[in-house]
């Protein structure tokens, strides 16, 4: 059997648990975005929903509580909730900062109990170390484990048996099933398969005459037999991604080149940290209307120095830039290969090699002393700082409550308790 | 030649300073005043504490008062439990309500 595990209203519920005179009120988190990342049980169930304007939202709840996203916090949260899940079995899949998935199979015995009673004791700890509730959805397979979850919202825990999957079907709408898209939803619904439960009762022959291979995966899940393998932790990044949204959006040329830049360090001073390097980078911009244009190249050899991708980076970003506004922009690094040794190619100098060699290992250095992008590359100037002034209170609380010895730059790994004492 | 170095080893069977006061369920907090001199904890101090841990008479614990939050001896009396201070300047507290939010496992004053 397999389990899922989906935080309740994650980002929110972590600050109500670092700030816990806010519990039992309407919080909502995105502050420095002006758009709800996330929306407490007491927010939603006011009428707050994720995505919404701060403006809608406080018009719906005059005494919502804006906090910004406190990602630090979060990432350690998430990192704890996975240990916990960990403890109860080896196979466990990281599915995003605040869900994932396990495989409880033949742990009954080990634990003295029903795959029921395991997650229960999970769902305990999580909530007893962390203050924060998950839902748990058990059943033979992830699709199915998903629309457990979904019944059992928030901080429930449903089970679904093999005899009984029909009856938690009945009443799910095709397009609720997971990794049903709107456009294959619209299909079904043309063959006149509004339910969960009607499309997995056609016939094996019929799907697969209308549906491609992930919809056939899907119809196979839902009768019970597992059809999405599971991606245990990976050990070596495949691929670095890094984007940042800015704000407000920008038709500077040379600001949105800078942003790109400054991802390219970020992501290649992840893949400097894990040993890796890539040949393969795709860059893309997203304009103020959201629309996405993208576009990949290579470079001599595998690299992980940003002075190695520029020339090839600028040369890409001259091919997609348009006049316009835009959002963001992003980087991947794909094909992840190890770094060291690196291969100078025919032509090149590997005198210059060495060199980047040291000059990088030297920016790492001083990153380790001095913070992130001490030294960076001139054309990521412009992005280097802020856009616009922040407003107070954009800043996570616990960024202001140093203690001795943290800097504004780095603190301790540990979750703070953010309350006045009596 | 020399000798190999027998350091590596040695340190197999030591613990490092996180792994000694870190748990799976350890938070911290700023103490902001001195309600618990006489136990030895100052303001400014940071206090690591296991979230969700079960007190038992005698335990420092993190509390929630009808709102308040307390750091305070806990002690089980006639089957309620009372708060008390390690200070003569704060008052004892039976509370009608009261949530422990973890219990206190180590202190940390960096001079």
């Amino acid at each position: 059997m397999l389990l899922h595990v989906d935080g309740d209203s994650f980002f929110a519920s972590i600050e109500q648990s670092v700030k816990p005179y806010l519990k039992g009120k309407p919080v909502v988190t995105g502050k420095e975005r002006n758009i709800i990342a996330a929306a407490s049980i007491e927010a939603k169930m006011r009428g707050v929903a994720r995505g919404m304007t701060l403006w809608d939202a406080k018009k719906v709840v005059p005494d919502l509580v804006v906090l910004p996203t406190d990602y630090e916090t979060v990432s350690l949260f998430s990192k704890r909730m996975h240990d916990i899940i960990r403890r109860y079995t080896p196979i466990v899949e990281e599915y995003g900062v605040d869900e994932a998935f396990a495989d409880l199979t033949g742990l009954r015995r080990y634990h003295h109990t029903s795959y029921e009673g395991i997650a229960a004791k999970m769902q305990q700890d999580i909530h007893g170390e962390l203050g924060i509730t998950v839902t748990m959805g058990i059943a033979p397979t992830k699709t199915l484990c998903k629309i457990a979850v979904d019944k059992g919202k928030p901080a429930g825990l449903v089970s679904i048996s093999r005899s009984r999957i029909d009856e938690f079907l009945r009443d799910v709408a095709v397009e609720d099933i997971w990794n049903v898209g709107p456009a294959t939803a619209a299909l079904l619904r043309k063959y006149g398969m509004q339910t969960a439960l009607q499309f997995k009762q056609k016939p094996e022959e019929y799907i697969q005459k209308l549906l491609t291979k992930p919809g056939m995966q899907t119809w196979y899940e839902l009768n019970g037999m597992q059809a999405i393998l599971f991606e245990e932790q990976k050990v070596s990044y495949k691929s670095i991604g890094k984007s940042k949204t800015f704000t407000p959006p920008s038709n500077d040329k040379e600001f949105v080149f800078a942003q790109l830049v400054k991802n390219i360090e970020n992501a290649c001073m992840k893949a400097r940290r894990y040993h890796q390097g890539t040949r393969t980078i795709v860059i893309y911009l997203r304009t103020k209307e959201f629309r996405s244009i993208g576009i990949e190249g290579t470079v001599e050899r595998v690299t992980a120095y940003p002075n190695e991708l520029i020339g090839a980076v600028r040369k890409m970003f001259e091919r997609v830039w348009k006049p316009g506004y835009y959002r963001a922009t992003g980087v991947f690094l794909s094909n992840l290969q190890p770094l060291n040794p690196m291969q100078p190619t025919l032509f090149e100098n590997p005198v210059k090699l060495i060199r980047y060699t040291a000059l990088y290992g030297a920016i790492d250095n001083l990153r380790e002393h001095y913070g992130k992008h001490a030294v960076h590359l001139g054309a990521s100037l412009h992005a280097q700082k802020n856009q616009h002034i922040s407003s107070r209170g954009d800043v996570p609380l616990r960024r202001e409550m140093l203690i001795k010895g943290e800097t504004k730059r780095k603190r301790l790994p540990i979750p703070m308790l953010q309350v006045k004492l009596r | 030649m020399s000798w190999p170095s027998p350091a590596e080893e040695e340190l197999l069977d030591t613990i490092s300073f996180d792994e000694w006061l870190i748990e799976a369920s350890t938070f911290m907090v700023n103490v902001q005043n001195d309600a618990m001199q006489n136990a030895g904890i100052f303001t400014d101090d940071v206090v690591i504490f296991r979230r969700g841990q079960k007190p038992k008479s005698g335990d420092i614990v993190i509390a929630d008062v009808e709102g308040e939050w307390m750091m305070r001896y806990y002690q089980i009396e006639e089957e309620r439990p009372v708060l008390y201070p390690a200070n003569g300047n704060y008052s004892v507290v039976t509370p009608e309500e009261l949530t422990v939010i973890g219990v206190i496992r180590s202190v940390i004053r960096r001079y």
